[in-house]
């Protein structure tokens, strides 16, 4: 979405006429990037359905306090990875593991989700990801699976080009490595 | 211990020269061997996703006379708070305690407050959130609520 559309769809989501539908537009044009941002952290269909819910609605209502000191985009971003994250944390309190044993529980639980059609190959990978660190994780699944662009990904991230590509570069390895020895 | 034969005895099979001695588990290469996700959503779940945005309370205008009342009423509880705090002091005073809050107040915090400070989303690394006007952060609130309640907040 160009700058001046963007501008254009904010305008019309803070005005009191036009939110409803502006809104809707906005849904349209973001629900599968975010849905699959927080699928990549949480792994499970119903989870993320509910999370993307949550992040819609504070989109909503927070839009106005948006400023417009990034893309919009990077600051839906933000809001779904807070949400994911807390999400996260919440589930671990829940069952009394880290958040490392939580990433194993979630992984392993993905052999009997009907929403997960992976081989064993790629049941390996989301193991692999699993151990990494939450930075390389999220380096690795944006560039990996939604070969996003570094340049898009600094945006995104707030992060520097050449230690984005540092992080991946480690992560690959890793996960190269897990493949190797399992 | 080092061997040379690299010719079977038995079979007559070969292998190149020094391919035991060479030999090394090749790396899997995962851009070579470029993977999805394996994750899948049920079917038209992206043409039937809709988002419910909860409905908002509304905001009443007071006239005049409204407001007067208003005032009254409000100075009335506050009489009424005054002479109960009177009552109550001549009772020993309970010590605070933060499991005897409200669960649902605290929800309610969670649901509607929390999530709407201005800095609630900060240009940081590490995930935290900050507070501007209070004291407590979401975590320390998680650790001091029990498991039933933050069961049904997982569960929203």
């Amino acid at each position: 979405m160009e700058i001046e559309e963007e501008k254009d769809l904010i305008n019309r989501l803070c005005s009191v006429d036009h939110a409803h539908k502006a809104f809707a537009e906005l849904v349209d044009i973001y629900k599968e990037r975010l849905y699959w941002h927080i699928r990549y952290m949480l792994k499970n269909h119903e989870d993320t359905d509910d999370v993307l819910q949550n992040v819609f609605i504070k989109i909503y209502k927070n839009i106005h306090k948006f400023k417009g000191d990034s893309r919009l985009y990077s600051w839906m971003y933000r809001i779904a990875k807070n949400e994911s994250l807390t999400f996260l944390k919440k589930r671990s309190k829940i069952l009394k593991i880290s958040n490392e044993e939580l990433q194993t529980h979630i992984v392993n639980n993905l052999e009997s989700d009907v929403y997960f059609e992976g081989n064993q190959i790629q049941l390996q990978l989301q193991k692999a990801i699993s151990t990494l660190p939450e930075k390389q994780r999220e380096v690795f699944q944006l560039r990996y699976f939604e070969e996003m662009k570094y340049k898009d990904m600094a945006e995104l991230l707030d992060t520097s080009e050449s230690a984005l590509k540092s992080n991946y570069h480690h992560a690959s390895k890793k996960v190269e490595d897990y493949l190797k020895s399992h | 211990m080092k061997s040379n034969k690299h010719i079977s005895d038995k079979s007559g099979f070969k292998v190149p020269k020094s391919y035991f001695e060479d030999f090394e588990i090749k790396r899997f290469d995962i851009e070579k061997h470029k993977q999805s996700s394996g994750f899948s959503v049920p079917e038209n779940y992206f043409d039937d996703f809709e988002v419910k945005i909860p409905q908002q309370r509304k905001l009443v205008n007071l006239n005049e006379k409204q407001k007067s009342f208003a005032i009254a009423a409000s100075l009335l509880l506050l009489l009424g708070s005054l002479l109960l705090g009177l009552i109550l002091k001549s009772k020993p005073q309970q010590e605070f305690n933060f499991s005897k809050i409200d669960q649902s107040v605290i929800e309610d915090y969670l649901e509607y407050e929390m999530f709407m400070e201005n800095d609630l989303y900060v240009e940081n690394e590490d995930f935290f959130f900050k507070f501007s006007s209070k004291n407590l952060s979401q975590n320390e609130i998680i650790d001091n609520m029990d498991d039933s309640s933050l069961e049904q907040l997982i569960d929203y």
